[in-house]
C-alpha cells in the first residue's frame, strides 16, 4: 500500500513545469503589442510571481484544499486556456494552417488534450519527462541558429537608456504586469492541481526550478530575435520569434529551420491544455462528489 | 461497453482530424499544382497608372518545357501592388507560390516616385513572402528588362542576382539589403536606406553601385567605385580591394572597423570617423620601391579622400543620411540628438563637421 502512495507521488515534476510555462508566451503578440524589452519582462514577472506563488504555497500546505479554492482554479483554468487557444490558433491560421478551416485546428487540438486529461497525471508526468529535453534541445537549436544573425549595429547601443530602453519603458512596464499575472494564475493552477495528489515538499521547488528554466529560455529567444531582425522590425510582427531560424542558412541542410519551433509550441501547449482541463476535471468531480455526499446526507435526515 | 465505445469514438475522432491536418488531406497541393516564382520585377506605367510584375517561375509546366530555357516568365498589374501580385494567378492556371522568392528588382521610377513603402509593407503583412527576400533597385529602363540579360550560373535570374549580392559583400561591392532590414531603417530615426543597384554591362547583369533613399524614395545614387568608401563608412566592409587612383598598387582588405563618435566641444558638435584597417598589398604595378611607410600611407590617403568625397556627395548633393551618422549621435547623446533630429536629413545633416581619422595597418610579406 505504501509503495503505491510512493508511486503516485508527484514526479518530474520540474520538466512539466518547464512546458507548461513555456506555451503561451510564444504567442502572446497577438494581445498584447511587443516591445524590445520583452524579454527582460519575463525575469522580473517570473520573480515577483515565484514570491507570491511561495506564499499561496505555503497556505496550500498548511490548510485543505476546499471548494472555493477549486473553483477559483478550474475558473483561472478555463480564462488561460481560452486565452491561449485563442492565441494558438490565430497563429496556426496566419503562419501554418492558412488553408485549413480555422475551427479545424483547435477542435482536434482540444479533443486530443480532452483524451490526455481522462488519463492520469502520470501519464502527462511521463510525457514531459521524455519530450522536456527534445524540446530544451530544440529551442536550443534554434536560438543558436539564429545568434548567427544577429546584427552588430543592434548590440551597439544596447541597454543604453535613450536608444533602447526608454523608447518602450511604458511598454515594458505595462507587459511586466501582465505576464505577472499569467505566470500568477498558471502557477495557482499547476500548484493546486499537483497538491491535490499529496502534498510532497518539493512541489514548489520543483516547479519553481522548471518556471525559471522556461523563463530563460524564453528571454534568451526574444533577446536573439530582437537583436536578428532590429527593435522595429520586432515591434511590427505579430510571432516574432517564428522568424529567425528561417532566415538561416547553414551549408544547405540547416535552412529555414522554423519548423522546429512548430514541434516546440505544439507540444507546450498540449501538455498546458491537457493539464488546464484535468484540472478542470478535478474540480468538478471534486464539487460533484461534495454536492452528492450533502444531498445523500439530507435524504437521510428526512428518512430519520 | 459505454466507456469502450466512449474510447473508441475518441480514437476515431482523433486519428480523423490528425490525418486530416498533418498528412495534408484537407488542403493538398503537389508541387505540379504551384507555379515557384524565383523573384519578381516591379514597374509602374505612368499611363495606365498600374503597378506591373513580372515573376520567374522556376518549375514550368511540361507544356512549356524546353531544354534551352528553364524557366518561365509571368506579369500581372494592378492599381495596387498587391493587387498586381495576386493576379499573378489569373495568368497561370496553377497557384504561385512566394516562399521561395529570394530577390525583388524595383524600378527606378517607382524608386523614385512611388517610394519602397508599398512593396515592404506586402511583403510584411503577407505571410507567403518571407522577409529574408533581397532587394535591388534597377538602372535599366524598365526593371523586367532584368530578365532579359544573362546570369553566369544557373539562368536563373532571381536566385543568381541573390547570389551574386552574397558574393559582393565578401569583396566590398555592394550591400545586400533585405526586406526587414529596410523596414528597420525606415522606421529608425537617423539613418537612411540604401540598396543596391543592378545595371545591365553589355548584356551581362551586374550588381553595381547603392541607391540612397531619403525617407522610402530614391534622391541619388553612388557608383561601383564610392560604394567601397560608402561600406567602409558604415562599417560594413568585410574583405575587398582597393587601388590607389593610378592604379599603380592594389591593396587586399582583410579587417575594417569604423566607428563613429559624435563629440561637443564649445557648443559645437563633430563627429569623428575612426577607421581602423588591416590590409596587405595585392599587386604593385610599377618597378619602383615601395618602403612599408610608403605603402601604408598610400592606403590610408586612398581611404581617408575617398570616405571625405562619399561624405561630402552625401552631404551636399544628396542631402542622406544613409551612413547613418544622426543614428551613432542618437545612440551615443540623446539629448544632443533630440536638439538635432528635426529637418535632420535636410538642414543639420548637409553642415554636420566630420574629423576622419583613418589607421592602416599593413602586412607585408605575403608572396609565394
Amino acid at each position: 500500500m505504501n509503495e503505491l502512495r510512493e508511486e503516485q507521488q508527484p514526479r518530474y515534476m520540474e520538466y512539466l513545469a518547464f512546458l507548461y510555462y513555456l506555451g503561451t508566451f510564444f504567442f502572446i503578440g497577438r494581445c498584447f503589442p511587443m516591445h524590445r524589452m520583452v524579454w527582460f519582462s519575463f525575469f522580473i514577472s517570473a520573480i515577483l510571481a515565484a514570491i507570491i506563488l511561495y506564499a499561496f504555497y505555503r497556505y496550500i500546505k498548511n490548510h485543505e484544499i476546499g471548494k472555493w479554492l477549486l473553483l477559483s482554479a478550474m475558473l483561472i483554468s478555463i480564462f488561460i486556456g481560452s486565452f491561449s487557444l485563442y492565441c494558438f490558433t490565430d497563429f496556426f491560421h496566419t503562419c501554418v494552417l492558412n488553408d485549413t478551416p480555422i475551427w479545424l485546428f483547435p477542435s482536434a487540438f482540444l479533443l486530443v488534450c480532452a483524451v490526455m486529461a481522462k488519463k492520469d497525471i502520470h501519464v502527462l508526468e511521463l510525457f514531459s519527462r521524455l519530450l522536456g529535453p527534445v524540446i530544451l534541445f530544440l529551442l536550443i537549436l534554434a536560438d543558436c541558429s539564429s545568434i548567427s544573425k544577429i546584427e552588430l549595429p543592434y548590440t551597439h547601443g544596447f541597454l543604453t537608456f535613450d536608444g533602447f530602453i526608454n523608447p518602450s519603458i511604458n511598454a515594458f512596464w505595462g507587459s511586466t504586469i501582465l505576464f505577472f499575472i499569467i505566470y500568477f494564475a498558471e502557477g495557482f493552477v499547476l500548484l493546486t492541481l499537483l497538491s491535490l495528489r499529496k502534498k510532497s515538499p518539493s512541489v514548489y521547488r520543483d516547479t519553481t526550478k522548471g518556471l525559471f528554466v522556461s523563463v530563460i529560455l524564453l528571454a534568451i529567444t526574444y533577446l536573439v530575435t530582437v537583436l536578428a531582425l532590429g527593435p522595429e522590425v520586432f515591434e511590427l510582427l505579430t510571432y516574432p520569434v517564428y522568424y529567425p531560424p528561417g532566415l538561416t542558412q547553414t551549408a544547405e541542410y540547416l535552412e529555414r529551420i522554423e519548423v522546429i519551433l512548430l514541434a516546440v509550441f505544439l507540444f507546450s501547449e498540449f501538455l498546458k491544455f491537457s493539464l488546464l482541463l484535468m484540472m478542470c476535471r478535478e474540480a468538478v468531480s471534486f464539487i460533484y462528489t461534495a454536492f452528492s455526499n450533502s444531498s445523500t446526507k439530507e435524504t437521510k435526515a428526512s428518512y430519520q | 461497453m459505454k466507456k469502450a465505445n466512449l474510447n473508441a469514438t475518441l480514437f476515431l475522432c482523433l486519428i480523423l482530424c490528425f490525418s486530416m491536418m498533418l498528412t495534408g488531406c484537407k488542403s493538398m497541393k503537389e508541387i505540379n499544382d504551384m507555379s515557384i516564382l524565383s523573384g519578381a520585377a516591379i514597374d509602374y506605367d505612368t499611363v495606365t497608372n498600374r503597378y506591373r510584375v513580372t515573376g520567374e517561375i522556376v518549375n514550368k509546366s511540361i507544356s512549356t518545357a524546353s531544354e534551352d530555357n528553364v524557366v518561365e516568365t509571368i506579369y500581372a498589374d494592378g492599381r495596387s501592388l498587391a493587387e498586381a501580385i495576386e493576379n499573378c494567378n489569373e495568368v497561370d492556371s496553377r497557384e504561385t507560390y512566394w516562399s521561395h522568392a529570394k530577390t525583388f528588382v524595383i524600378s527606378n521610377s517607382i524608386a523614385k516616385n512611388q517610394g519602397i513603402t508599398p512593396l515592404l509593407d506586402y511583403v510584411l503583412r503577407n505571410y507567403k513572402m518571407r522577409i529574408s527576400i533581397n532587394l535591388l533597385v534597377s538602372n535599366l529602363p524598365y526593371s523586367s528588362q532584368v530578365l532579359d540579360l544573362k546570369t553566369s550560373s544557373t539562368n536563373i535570374k532571381f536566385l543568381d542576382l541573390d547570389k551574386m549580392l552574397v558574393t559582393s559583400q565578401g569583396v566590398a561591392t555592394a550591400a545586400p539589403t533585405k526586406v526587414y532590414q529596410a523596414i528597420d531603417i525606415l522606421k529608425s530615426e537617423g539613418i537612411q536606406l540604401s540598396i543596391p543597384i543592378v545595371s545591365a554591362r553589355e548584356d551581362m547583369a551586374v550588381v553595381n553601385g547603392t541607391a540612397i533613399f531619403r525617407e522610402d524614395k530614391l534622391v541619388g545614387s553612388l557608383n561601383q567605385e564610392e560604394t567601397i568608401y560608402f561600406l567602409f563608412l558604415q562599417n560594413r566592409v568585410e574583405r575587398g580591394n582597393i587601388s590607389t587612383s593610378d592604379g599603380s598598387i592594389t591593396f587586399r582588405i582583410e579587417n575594417n572597423q569604423t566607428k563613429l563618435v559624435p563629440k561637443t566641444e564649445d557648443g559645437k558638435t563633430v563627429l569623428q570617423i575612426l577607421i581602423k584597417t588591416k590590409a596587405s598589398v595585392s599587386q604593385i604595378s610599377s618597378s619602383k620601391k615601395y618602403t612599408p611607410e610608403e605603402l601604408e600611407i598610400a592606403l590610408q590617403q586612398n581611404i581617408t579622400d575617398g570616405c571625405q568625397k562619399v561624405i561630402s556627395k552625401m552631404q551636399k548633393n544628396i542631402k542622406s543620411d544613409a551612413l547613418g551618422f544622426g543614428k551613432a549621435i542618437k545612440e551615443e547623446n540623446g539629448a544632443l540628438w533630440d536638439l538635432m533630429r528635426k529637418d535632420w536629413d535636410v538642414e543639420k545633416f548637409p553642415k554636420l563637421p566630420v574629423e576622419l581619422q583613418t589607421q592602416v595597418k599593413l602586412q607585408l610579406g605575403e608572396t609565394h
